[in-house]
């Protein structure tokens, strides 16, 4: 039961904000209040996976593959935790970034529709309520994106509605070219036929890896790979700091969840050709995604820059398809989320002191304000992946697993990309933080970027945590790794072996 | 016992970092106070460490595992190596601490930060040598670079300390990152970053990729340690405050490389390449770094290149060690310690009481400053090698073994070391001159008088010190004889025979008379380059300067990344469509084509026989595909609308075919919504947005390249559609429309499947549409722009509650 509360919770919440429609003081204690209680339900799924391991909750009773299953494991668990890890700062955080009387009414509901689409399609065992449940984050992404924009800001929007809508009809045909060669949607029914299809000699290889390779294509729109990517760095700044901060951090990792899950859980493990090609798409994610950083000169530009260049990291690691690399991949993706996320935040809360994120209106503020400069900085080599923080513990592993499949190649291109990443965040750093800008005045004396910090700060500790005491996120990402690798275990968990055709 | 002592010196400096962070404002100039104990601690304990150190002994302790799950164990090694780079790290540590008090005056701002900077720092290279696990070195290694990052841009309102910073950092990064695959290689082939497991496995030297290894370890440590290629960084790493110079860039983290090249080799001195690499790159470092040393100008650039030149030594010294192991290395390092870092110190005074950082600007200061010309004089002979300094002894030692190498070899090349160890030696003694003279003999320049101000003795008394210890152990060195005998470490360190370390040889030897032809030489070369050149140039000579092509390149950087990102399109927002297209067309068209069992599939599929019932569904399909074309033919909106209605219209004979009215009569519905509200939208655009943002025959081209794209498309998904095949072996549908009525009370089974068995998906398309009709109202409330405001583009982040520059 307590696997759909995920979905239901924030759906309850929005409704219930939505009644209210005055922002007031209240509204905003309902909206803190519920978030935390999201977060601390979803750390008690992270346990709940590690102690019984993969379980399936059937919607109305209906078993699969007749109903819609959802599944919690090791890995959706945690992706539900850094979901909603993300919210709870940023929804924090959005507090201390508006007045009350300022904020738009809809931003919270709205937000926590999000959270229900991110959550449901991290949970949910069938292709088609996958479907739905994008079409629910989705449209709540459209409506943020715009929300607070005007009409300037709704033009660079375009693209990224366009493109979505675009992936979703391919979604759609996916699903439905699924159907034709399964006769089912459900996760596991159809790792279960594809299995039984190969070893029967029924159905051709390549069909399914056809099929595959259409839901990948899909995914990583979603996911923003090369050179698909191109909608996200240039719609992502027109957010405000607060919802780019969730948007940034987990909205684009949901695609990459949803990869994970379709090669390592639902598709059968011997499609070679794909995982040779997300290889050297993640390396062109990489590198092209890293150059377009490094061209920009505002803080919003630089980060939205660096999501795809990250999310080529994980793609390297789906590549290398080896459990290691999974552990590997998820670990790095798991650091990701809250890593620029919280940058991100930085990045409002430096806009909020010197009125602009433009690197050459910035400045003073390693003197103005130190808690944010130490905030950004850890955040920033996590990024850039200097130990002990948690970004180099995900390319160590990553890096470690090129050199014992010998890909030296790839991880040349891998340290290089990361020595642009350096050097990207340096550019914000020297000009934001150290330069001396006669022009800038850090409004230091309005106290709530302090709270604002202390929300991202918040995100910051925990990722110090996953840096220092990397031990215990290795052993969750080992773990979840198994869960998605485990495609037989996944089967006989869900379904329970009646027939029903 | 013994961890608990390292354990507490190593993590100390980083507790008294964390307090400083909190409290240190509070505390202003007095916080220097509260720094000065914890360095004092580590020292105290090193030593305390020392004097029970049984020698030639190397003690592993496991301290505990920290991430054994990437095989990061925190493994303290204790032997000689670590414990006299301990020893000069904090011993040095607490001189500088106390330099720093005396020199840092209200002229800084920020002292708590400085002192943290520098707790952190001392911590990181106390970690990094006492790691005895390879990852938990590198670990230290970095968090070292981080600390010098901090240390170097400590002025950071100086552009020069910004560029300073960031060349030190993404250089020692890089070749950092690097190291770490050559670690990682390690890893890979023994199985182990503990040291203690690594050293215990036979390897073979000649493994391919235990050469690669070594090469990418050694690069590393040629980064930190400043050698060619990567030792322009050091030079612009002295933009930082003086202390910081004479800790970091002389006396310790630059001798990380020398100290790595001490511990990997056990590992790797049996690799062929371990003489050629290390010596070449040594020497070639050597000799152009004392070159730029003698014809620098600034206080500052000739320390540091003469750094570089010291390490580059220390560096094909262990190159050239002999096959039982290494002699004198610590003495050497030792030596450089005294002198260097107290140079450095001198060099801060000089330039705090003048104002001055120009040596040619300088002369003259003996009368003003007496005790620190003599401690220059101490020191520079030192760096000279003067006899009855522990300089002469290094260089003796250093010429000696060369000098045996080449015996023992025999031919021409085996030669080249001493030749060009004795080139460096007398360029080192003209700069050591140059050093001493143009400062304080001479004249005095008048410009120098008029800002000076007299040095306090506290100041001073840290070079003192270390300029004392400079004479006393070139006078006694016997005495630290059995030092070095307790500092071997086995693997490493070839025995040293009993009393060997003595001061006087006798005239009859090689060494000697080298040495003295050296300073002879040295001191000629210095005089004559005085008397004809009057040291006019300009320094060292753009066109081989590497740190400015370094910020050259660096500049670039963004440039070519706009290039690149202009050419991949990412910045056309028109492009995306097609280009993602476009991909999908060539992933999907390579794999079919290329693929001959599909080709086959396909063509097996056209050769169906067509039913009679087919041809309502085949006449259907013709027209939905002339209709499709009509909207790639059309030109204006209005027209392409209805083409593209028409085949949503003619899709509805799909449901009924398929015996789905209730779809139809859907679908018709949506179709006309659909084409009446656009249709309305459209009339209200101007009739010259239609023609699009680009015309002429840009716009033709366009046009037939998205046209092909969309055709492109249309036959990758047929073809996908054909290759599925639609009819499925066990399709779960069936069970539906059987169990409709017994198990979810309906008789219709498309509505119990969108009530009953799938309701969350009802539910929720629901939601969608109250999320889109939100949506909608947002939009209707947003702020609109008057079209002065439109054109000037980006505002600024919405909803932000800031307007930067309200309503302009």
């Amino acid at each position: 039961m307590i696997i759909i509360l995920p979905v239901l919770i924030p759906l309850l919440t929005a409704i219930c904000g939505l009644l209210v429609q005055k922002s007031s003081i209240g509204r905003r204690w309902f909206f803190g209040f519920s978030a935390w209680v999201q977060f601390g339900l979803a750390i008690y799924l992270v346990r709940e996976a590690w102690v019984s391991g993969t379980q399936g909750l059937y919607l109305g009773g209906w078993e699969a593959p007749i109903g819609i299953t959802l599944v919690l494991d090791m890995l959706s668990a945690l992706m539900v935790g850094m979901a909603t890890l993300m919210t709870l700062a940023c929804t924090i955080y959005g507090f201390y970034e508006q007045k009350v009387e300022d904020k738009h009414p809809l931003r919270l509901p709205l937000i926590q529709l999000l959270l229900v689409g991110m959550n449901l399609s991290i949970l949910t065992g069938d292709l088609f309520n996958l479907f739905v449940a994008f079409e629910v984050m989705l449209l709540a992404s459209y409506a943020l994106i715009t929300l607070e924009a005007d009409d300037w800001d709704v033009r660079q929007a375009f693209p990224y509605v366009a493109i979505n809508i675009f992936g979703s009809a391919f979604f759609l045909i996916g699903c439905g070219f699924t159907y034709g060669l399964f006769g089912s949607l459900n996760f596991a029914d159809i790792a279960l036929q594809s299995e039984q299809m190969l070893a029967d000699g029924e159905g051709s290889p390549y069909q399914v890896e056809l099929l595959a390779m259409l839901m990948v294509f899909v995914f990583a729109i979603k996911a923003g790979a090369f050179p698909l990517y191109y909608w996200l760095p240039n719609s992502y700044p027109i957010l405000p700091p607060a919802l780019a901060g969730l948007f940034s951090g987990m909205l684009t990792k949901v695609g990459v969840y949803v990869l994970i899950r379709w090669l390592g859980t639902v598709m059968p493990h011997d499609l070679d050709f794909i995982y040779n090609v997300l290889v050297w798409v993640g390396i062109a994610s990489m590198f092209f995604a890293v150059l377009g950083a490094v061209s920009r000169n505002f803080i919003r530009g630089i980060l939205s820059f660096h999501i795809p260049s990250q999310i080529g990291f994980m793609l390297l690691a789906i590549g290398f398809f080896t459990p290691y690399a999974f552990a590997a991949g998820i670990f790095f993706l798991l650091h990701n989320i809250m890593a620029k996320g919280s940058l991100f935040l930085c990045g409002g809360v430096v806009t909020f002191l010197c009125g602009s994120d433009d690197l050459k209106k910035t400045g003073n503020l390693w003197v103005a304000s130190p808690l944010l400069g130490v905030v950004f900085f850890v955040q920033a080599m996590s990024l850039a992946g200097l130990p002990p923080f948690s970004g180099f513990w995900g390319k160590y592993m990553i890096i470690r697993e090129g050199i014992a499949l010998g890909e030296y190649v790839l991880v040349g291109f891998a340290l290089a990309a990361s020595v642009l990443t350096l050097f990207s965040m340096l550019k914000i750093w020297l000009a934001s933080f150290w330069t001396e800008n006669p022009d800038v005045k850090p409004r230091v004396d309005d106290k709530r970027w302090r709270k604002m910090t202390y929300a991202v700060g918040g995100i910051a500790i925990v990722s110090l945590f996953m840096g220092l005491g990397a031990q215990l996120f290795v052993e969750l990402s080992m773990m979840a790794s198994e869960h998605v690798l485990d495609r037989v275990g996944y089967a006989e968990s869900i379904l329970t072996g009646r027939e029903f055709r | 016992m013994a961890a608990s002592g390292i354990l507490i010196a190593i993590f100390a400096p980083l507790v008294g970092m964390v307090l400083l962070a909190l409290l240190g404002e509070r505390l202003k100039t007095n916080v220097r106070w509260f720094a000065l104990p914890f360095p004092l601690l580590s020292f105290a304990l090193i030593v305390l460490e020392t004097i029970g150190h049984s020698a030639g002994t190397q003690n592993f302790i496991h301290v505990g595992s920290w991430i054994p799950g990437l095989g990061l164990d925190f493994l303290i090694l204790i032997d000689g190596l670590s414990l006299f780079f301990g020893l000069v790290v904090s011993g040095v540590g607490v001189l500088i601490f106390f330099y720093a008090s005396q020199y840092l005056d209200d002229h800084y701002a920020h002292h708590d930060r400085f002192y943290a900077y520098l707790l952190l720092f001392m911590a990181a290279m106390l970690g990094t040598v006492f790691s005895g696990n390879l990852l938990l070195m590198f670990v230290w290694w970095e968090l070292t670079g981080i600390a010098s990052f901090f240390l170097i841009g400590f002025l950071h309102n100086k552009a020069e300390s910004r560029a300073g910073a960031r060349m030190a950092f993404m250089v020692t990064i890089t070749t950092g990152l690097l190291m770490l695959a050559g670690i990682m290689l390690v890893s890979e082939v023994t199985g182990s970053f503990n040291l203690n497991e690594i050293l215990s496995q036979p390897i073979d030297p000649s493994h391919s990729l235990w050469v690669a290894a070594f090469l990418l370890i050694a690069i590393g440590g040629f980064g930190k340690s400043a050698q060619f290629p990567f030792y322009f960084w050091l030079p612009n790493a002295m933009a930082a405050p003086t202390p910081v110079s004479a800790y970091l860039h002389s006396a310790t983290m630059v001798k990380l490389g020398v100290f790595l090249t001490a511990r990997i080799y056990p590992m790797f001195s049996e690799v062929d390449l371990w003489t050629p690499v290390l010596t070449t790159i040594g020497l070639t470092t050597f000799i152009i770094a004392s070159v730029f040393a003698l014809i620098s100008h600034k206080l500052k650039a000739i320390l540091a290149y003469s750094t570089v030149a010291a390490l580059a030594f220390l560096i094909s010294f262990y190159g050239m060690a002999p096959a039982a192991g290494v002699q004198w290395d610590l003495m050497h390092i030792q030596n450089h310690v005294f002198y260097k870092g107290c140079l450095f110190m001198v060099v801060g005074i000089v330039t705090h009481c003048t104002g001055m950082t120009d040596i040619r600007q300088l002369g003259g200061l003996r009368k003003r400053m007496p005790l620190l010309a003599t401690i220059t004089a101490i020191s520079a002979a030192s760096m000279a090698g003067v006899i009855v300094t522990f300089g002469f002894l290094s260089k003796d030692y250093a010429l000696a073994e060369k000098f045996d190498y080449m015996t023992e070899y025999g031919s021409f090349m085996p030669a080249m070391p001493l030749v060009l160890f004795i080139l460096g030696s007398i360029l080192k003694v003209a700069f050591s001159l140059r050093l001493f003279w143009h400062i304080f003999m001479g004249e005095e320049p008048e410009a120098v008088g008029k800002h000076f101000h007299a040095p306090s003795f506290g100041v001073q008394l840290s070079p003192l010190i270390l300029a004392v210890a400079t004479v006393f152990f070139g006078l006694f060195p016997s005495l630290l004889q059995g030092f070095y005998e307790k500092l071997a470490v086995p693997g490493l360190h070839a025995e040293l025979k009993p009393n060997s370390l003595y001061l006087w040889h006798g005239f009859d030897n090689i060494a000697f008379q080298l040495s003295a032809a050296i300073l002879a030489i040295g001191a000629l070369l210095y005089f004559v380059l005085d008397r004809f050149t009057g040291w006019r140039w300009e320094g060292i000579p753009k066109a081989i300067r590497l740190d400015d092509a370094f910020e050259w390149g660096v500049a670039r950087i963004p440039k070519f990344g706009n290039l690149v990102n202009q050419s991949v399109r990412a910045d056309t927002a028109t492009a995306y469509i097609p280009i993602i297209s476009a991909t999908f067309i060539a992933v999907f068209g390579a794999y079919i084509v290329y693929n001959p069992a599909v080709l086959g599939a396909l063509a097996g599929k056209w050769q169906m026989p067509f039913h009679e019932a087919e041809v309502i569904a085949l006449l259907t399909a013709t027209l939905i595909a002339v209709a499709a074309q009509g909207i790639l033919i059309a030109s204006r909106w209005t027209t392409q609308l209805i083409f593209t209605s028409i085949v949503g219209f003619l899709i509805t004979f799909y449901f009924v075919l398929f015996r789905a009215p209730d779809l139809a009569m859907t679908q018709i519905l949506i179709e006309a919504a659909t084409l009446i509200m656009v249709l309305l939208l459209l009339a209200r655009f101007p009739r010259r947005a239609q023609a699009g943002e680009v015309t002429g025959k840009a716009q033709a081209l366009l046009k037939t390249s998205n046209s092909v794209i969309a055709i492109g498309v249309g036959v990758i998904v047929g073809s996908l559609t054909l290759i599925f095949g639609l009819a499925p072996s066990a399709p779960i549908g069936p069970w539906y429309i059987e169990n409709t009525l017994e198990k979810a009370y309906g008789t219709n089974a498309v509505n119990t499947i969108l009530v009953d068995f799938r309701a969350l998906d009802t539910l929720l398309e629901v939601g969608v549409l109250l999320i889109a009709g939100l949506g909608i109202l947002a939009l209707l409330m947003r702020r609109k722009r008057t079209p002065a405001e439109m054109r000037e583009g980006a505002h600024g982040q919405g909803g932000l509650g800031i307007d930067p520059e309200p309503k302009r």
